[in-house]
């Protein structure tokens, strides 16, 4: 069957809208990146807390000295998610998505600001902190911890690695756990500290610490290094444990 | 240790009034001995579940009629010789009883709470959601354990049970990642318990199911802080 001829009219209407169609794609390449979906800053002391909940995405926190605000930046990439963020009346910032879908947070923070994340799906990445942390993951994701100088740490997620890279002070608190992901810690080498890490079924490497053990088995190693003091406590059950050391 | 022995200590056991050492080695038998350790964990569940009923004080009255009662009746009872013969059981069976209403549905309510608390413990397959045709995937507190495992259940049932009015309510994605996440804590406890059931005395094992049970308590407070 063949098609009936066009007439001019319709060509010129066609015409139009192929240049109107380029146009547009033109101008939206050409526009500048979007803003982002939800900004705010906070006016906070030097040990404030910033507590946030997320349900998927990733969360990134960086402290920076001299500074004296949090200031989020989230982007929205799926779902009918938003963002809410206030101030307790104990000063607490809380940040909370609410709602299905994904939100990426990018959060600078005072290096000093006490860190409380929690999200059901998605990975974290917190560096530079000198403030108490205790960071979790429900399911799926993955925690870096680096250049921290904290003197508590609680990471903890079902399935993902947790790594840290930072000082152990001396009466400083740190559990790395994680379910079926690998959990590597990597101190100075002058580190003084307890150490129980427990591995199911991946098996340990504890690197060079001149550890004094007080129980060594293939699952579970109690040891002092030095002269005590820290806690560190090392746990996974299906993945591996390292333990690193670092000049 | 008899097993017998053993039995008949346990309410002191959950009373905490006996000596650390005969407590060491009940500790020791529940650990070996799996009837006696079920005999425990039914006794702890019949004293929580009677802990969480309300308390009711009698009214003054009643104290008063039973004195008069008991004043009224004892020179009625034969002081003979052969009353102080006879064995405790004949005294009690001879003995006349009065049981007010109060007293009668409270022992009946004691009874059925005996019966359905020794029903909770024996189910195997009970749901932690309460709903026989749940996925196994929610399934830990129907399993036999040991008794230092008491406490831990007892703390992740009660999380639970809040936590399981909410989740009808959540997204399916949700509701499956949190299903998804104990059960596998749920397998790698089975799985370690099972070896502390073939090596009792690895103390690994127990060590890592003590881990297991924070790892999953603290999940469960962390999907309550979620809400």
């Amino acid at each position: 069957m063949s098609r009936p001829p066009q007439s001019g009219a319709n060509l010129r209407r066609g015409s139009l809208a192929a240049v109107l169609a380029v146009a547009g794609l033109a101008a939206v390449a050409a526009a500048p990146p979007s803003a982002q979906d939800f900004w705010q800053s906070f006016k906070v002391s030097p040990s404030s807390t910033l507590d946030l909940k997320n349900r998927d995405g990733t969360i990134r926190v960086k402290g920076r000295r001299k500074i004296n605000s949090i200031v989020i930046s989230a982007k929205i990439t799926s779902g009918d998610a938003r963002v809410v963020a206030e101030r307790a009346p104990d000063g607490t910032i809380q940040v909370d998505a609410k709602g299905p879908g994904t939100v990426n947070f990018d959060i600078e923070v005072p290096e000093s600001t006490n860190l409380k994340l929690l999200s059901f799906r998605g990975s974290m990445h917190i560096s530079h902190s000198s403030g108490a942390i205790k960071a979790s993951i429900l399911t799926d994701g993955s925690i870096e911890l680096i250049d921290l100088q904290s003197p508590s740490v609680e990471a903890h997620s079902a399935n993902g690695n947790v790594v840290f890279k930072g000082a152990v002070l001396p009466t400083g608190r740190y559990a790395l756990k994680t379910f079926s992901g690998s959990v590597e810690a990597t101190l100075p080498a002058s580190s003084d500290f307890k150490l129980v890490a427990k591995s199911v079924q991946g098996g340990m490497d504890l690197g060079k610490f001149p550890l004094n053990f007080g129980k060594r088995t293939n699952q579970v190693v109690e040891g002092i290094c030095g002269a005590g003091g820290a806690s560190v406590s090392l746990w996974t059950q299906e993945g591996v444990i390292r333990l690193r050391s670092e000049p | 240790m008899d097993c017998r022995i053993i039995v008949e200590s346990l309410s002191s056991y959950l009373d905490g009034s006996l000596f650390d050492h005969e407590i060491s080695s009940i500790d020791n038998h529940l650990v070996n001995c799996h009837e006696c350790s079920a005999v425990h964990s039914d006794l702890a569940q019949i004293r929580m579940a009677a802990r969480s009923l309300p308390q009711y004080e009698p009214p003054s009255h009643i104290w008063y009629q039973i004195r008069e009662r008991v004043a009224r009746e004892t020179p009625s009872i034969p002081e003979s010789a052969e009353a102080g013969k006879q064995s405790w059981w004949r005294r009690i069976m001879s003995a006349r009883y009065t049981v007010t209403l109060p007293q009668m549905v409270g022992a009946g309510a004691m009874t059925l709470l005996v019966a359905f608390g020794t029903g909770i413990v024996s189910r195997q397959n009970l749901r932690r959601d309460g709903s026989e045709s749940a996925p196994p995937s929610i399934d830990t507190l129907g399993m036999a354990a040991f008794a230092f495992e008491q406490p831990f259940r007892e703390e992740i049932n009660r999380k639970l049970s809040s936590i399981n009015l909410q989740k009808a309510s959540w997204d399916p994605q949700i509701r499956e990642g949190f299903d998804r996440r104990l059960l596998r804590i749920d397998d790698s406890l089975k799985s370690c318990r099972q070896n502390v059931l073939n090596h009792p005395g690895d103390s690994d094992s127990r060590q890592l199911m003590i881990s297991l049970y924070e790892e999953e308590s603290q999940f469960l407070e962390d999907v309550e802080r979620m809400k």
